[in-house]
């Protein structure tokens, strides 16, 4: 399990680099950031929730059950909106309300 | 290509009151604790950035450790002591169970969302915990900090050594030496109190995904027992180590399983669909030393009976994991088969030592101040006191800061009463220049050309990852890792111990290409001093307290004169154990009468 930065996206803030608990984020020569070592990652997604743009995304490698798909989340006030985009292009949407407890 | 030397790094000497090394649970909440309670300068200095570091980084979906209507904190100590087969420090317990729940209010004031009733009282999930939405607590920690005038966060700073200096009262810590993991710089920062924060070990054992998803661990990979080894070094008495942790856990995922087995009542299950968790207990390590008996009779894999649950309850554990353990979700929407459909299997992780789950790390007295001068504990670097979890992590970050308040002031008074006998405060910048401190230890020089030695390294063949795998590997297999079900015995911890020599050479030899990699070196390095100390305690504690945690198949028994702690510290490059007698007292202080009731037994 890693994160991919989509460099399209990436506006180069560094927010990510300040967010990651293990430092393994950093800006490239060009400005866009990279992941150091994708093995590294613990997958707390902290760097996600701190990237203004949504040009993080999350993954599952294949030794743990991974089969091509990914998760972003976007911010809006409040809610956190989690996508999950599948290998067969479908996507999977769950809105969390930040202001609300966990069922369980 | 040229030599690096020192000249080549700026040197940042600072001054301050108390340095709290690790700005995490524990760390955050004493910082500012001191601020609002005291005029004293404060330092945090975090390895990443507080806002999002240590154990809080994902999130953390409930609260384990609160006492709901109708109990009381002695209730909390017994479950714990039982839980931990008696190796417990009641003092440590009761202080933290009377102050769970004024801390948990206390977040909810600063805005943690916690679940309540018509009534307006918290949701409990069993007596002891309350259901929260955890997702930003970590934020909601950072922001009271940086809300402080007098504390300076400093983030992205690897403390490595402390610094050590003997007076007329004895040795005393004054301060720490470290390095940005950014920038060409290394710091020296003097304080009269330290307090160390930086919370448990993971990566000494192999972990359960050894591959791609090497980091997918319970525990935050970058926890690297810094402080445990810090504190071992300047010969500080830890204690408990022997007592490691191991979680029982959504396989391959490493996710929680409380969340399932407590959220929608799933029982352990073996692959003949018999449920197994009666016959072997349910503390955790029972739960996990069911599953591995289940799997070496041949009846596993085994699972948490999830399947035909209804939608609506999928549905709420897709959320509660998506707000603490992403991965779990993103597993059970990409296989397209949720819990109601497919149960989940389980799994024990890889070790770890880790305070505030088990009962491993310094030897502290009921205010948290460790047996050095000037050095406090609280967190999971603290031992004594297992199952204390965030919140309990949050009141000894309280406490340690007003043992560190009241002390500061004593000093002071006794320092104007008696200047001849000056400890040295260390506020003018110049280190500790009292003609009666002397520096002990090892001094910055030292330290600043060790850190340099490393880029001048040439690294042709052994690379850090290799080293550290070199030493997961070890522990694995000869001191009771995840290959041999958790048991150990003595002839493999001999082994472990004089295996881990070689790595600690090669350790001394690695190349750093810049400053991450360097933190990398100083990573393995924690590793091992932490790793070496653990083999002790496993080594000392001859019989089988607690399964899984400590699985000694030379003495697969309980044996009751084992009834003690075992201590340990580190005198002359020697690991020197110290068996303790249980405390059950409501106050422990390090006196000498606590020395000589110990019993000693060097190995």
């Amino acid at each position: 399990m890693s994160v991919m930065i989509d460099r399209a996206k990436c506006i180069g803030c560094g927010r990510c680099t300040d967010a990651c608990p293990g430092n393994l984020l950093i800006l490239s020569e060009d400005g866009k950031a990279r992941i150091r070592e994708v093995r590294d990652c613990w997958g707390c997604t902290a760097c996600m929730k701190n990237c203004p743009v949504s040009a993080i995304s999350f993954f599952l490698g294949a030794d743990i059950g991974g089969n091509g798909s990914h998760m972003s989340v976007k911010r809006d006030g409040f809610l956190y909106k989690w996508t999950v985009k599948l290998p067969d292009g479908t996507d999977k949407i769950i809105d969390i309300d930040s202001r609300s407890s966990n069922a369980y | 290509m040229n030599k690096t030397t020192l000249e080549d790094f700026d040197i940042e000497k600072i001054s301050t009151d108390v340095l709290i090394i690790g700005g995490g649970t524990a760390g955050c909440y004493a910082a500012a604790h001191i601020a609002e309670n005291s005029q004293y300068h404060v330092i945090v200095a975090e390895k990443a950035d507080i806002k999002r570091s240590g154990c809080l980084a994902a999130g953390v979906n409930a609260l384990n450790a609160y006492i709901s209507d109708g109990h009381v904190p002695g209730d909390y100590v017994e479950y714990a002591r039982k839980d931990a087969e008696g190796i417990v420090r009641d003092d440590l317990l009761l202080s933290i169970a009377e102050k769970v729940n004024d801390v948990t209010h206390d977040l909810e004031k600063k805005g943690l969302v916690i679940l309540k009733d018509e009534n307006g009282d918290y949701v409990t999930r069993g007596w002891r915990n309350v259901k929260i939405n955890g997702e930003n607590i970590k934020p909601i920690l950072a922001e009271n900090v940086y809300r402080q005038k007098n504390v300076r966060v400093i983030n992205h700073i690897n403390i490595t050594d402390l610094k050590l200096s003997k007076d007329a009262e004895g040795r005393k810590v004054t301060g720490a030496y470290g390095f940005s993991v950014r920038e060409r710089k290394f710091y020296e920062i003097d304080a009269r109190a330290v307090l160390i924060a930086t919370g448990g070990a993971a990566g000494i054992y192999r972990p359960n995904n050894p591959g791609f998803s090497r980091h997918k661990m319970w525990y935050p990979p970058f926890n690297t027992g810094a402080g445990y080894a810090m504190g071992i070094e300047a010969g500080a008495e830890m204690t408990t180590l022997e007592n490691r942790f191991v979680a029982l856990r959504c396989k391959d995922t490493i996710a929680p399983t409380g969340t399932i087995a407590q959220g929608v009542h799933a029982r352990q299950v073996n692959s003949r669909g018999e449920i197994y968790e009666e016959k072997y207990g349910l503390t955790t390590p029972e739960r996990i030393y069911g599953t591995v008996e289940e799997k070496r009779a041949g009846r596993g894999p085994c699972y948490l009976k999830t399947e035909g649950i209804s939608k609506e309850a999928e549905d709420d554990l897709y959320k509660a994991y998506l707000n603490m353990a992403p991965s779990q979700t993103l597993k059970w929407l990409e296989s397209g088969r949720g819990p109601s459909e497919d149960n989940v299997e389980i799994e024990g992780t890889e070790p770890y030592v880790v305070g505030g789950h088990t009962a491993g790390g310094f030897w502290i007295d009921t205010q948290r101040r460790t047996t050095v001068r000037g050095l406090y504990a609280a967190g999971d670097v603290a031992g004594g006191a297992p199952q204390k979890y965030v919140t309990g992590a949050l009141a000894e970050g309280e406490m340690a800061a007003k043992a560190i308040v009241a002390d500061l002031g004593a000093w002071s008074t006794k320092e104007k009463d008696n200047p001849a006998s000056c400890t040295g405060t260390v506020q003018d910048g110049s280190g500790a220049s009292s003609d009666n401190v002397k520096s002990e230890g090892k001094a910055a020089g030292n330290i600043f050309m060790r850190y340099v030695s490393h880029f001048n390294e040439t690294g042709e063949t052994v690379t850090c990852d290799q080293a550290e795998e070199a030493m997961q590997k070890i522990m694995d297999e000869y001191a009771g890792g995840i290959r041999c079900d958790y048991r150990y015995n003595e002839a493999g911890l001999e082994t472990a111990s004089d295996r881990l020599k070689s790595v600690r050479k090669l350790a001394d030899k690695l190349k750093a290409e810049d400053m991450y990699g360097l933190l990398k070196i100083y990573e393995l390095r924690d590793r091992l001093t932490v790793a070496e100390a653990l083999i002790a305690h496993l080594y000392a504690r001859k019989e089988t307290r607690w399964h899984i945690f400590g699985e000694n198949a030379d003495h697969p028994e309980k044996d009751e004169k084992y009834s003690c702690y075992v201590n340990s510290v580190l005198e002359d490059g020697k690991i020197r154990i110290i068996y303790r007698p249980l405390v059950r007292e409501h106050e422990y202080f390090h006196d000498k009468a606590a020395l000589q009731n110990a019993e000693e037994d060097a190995t």
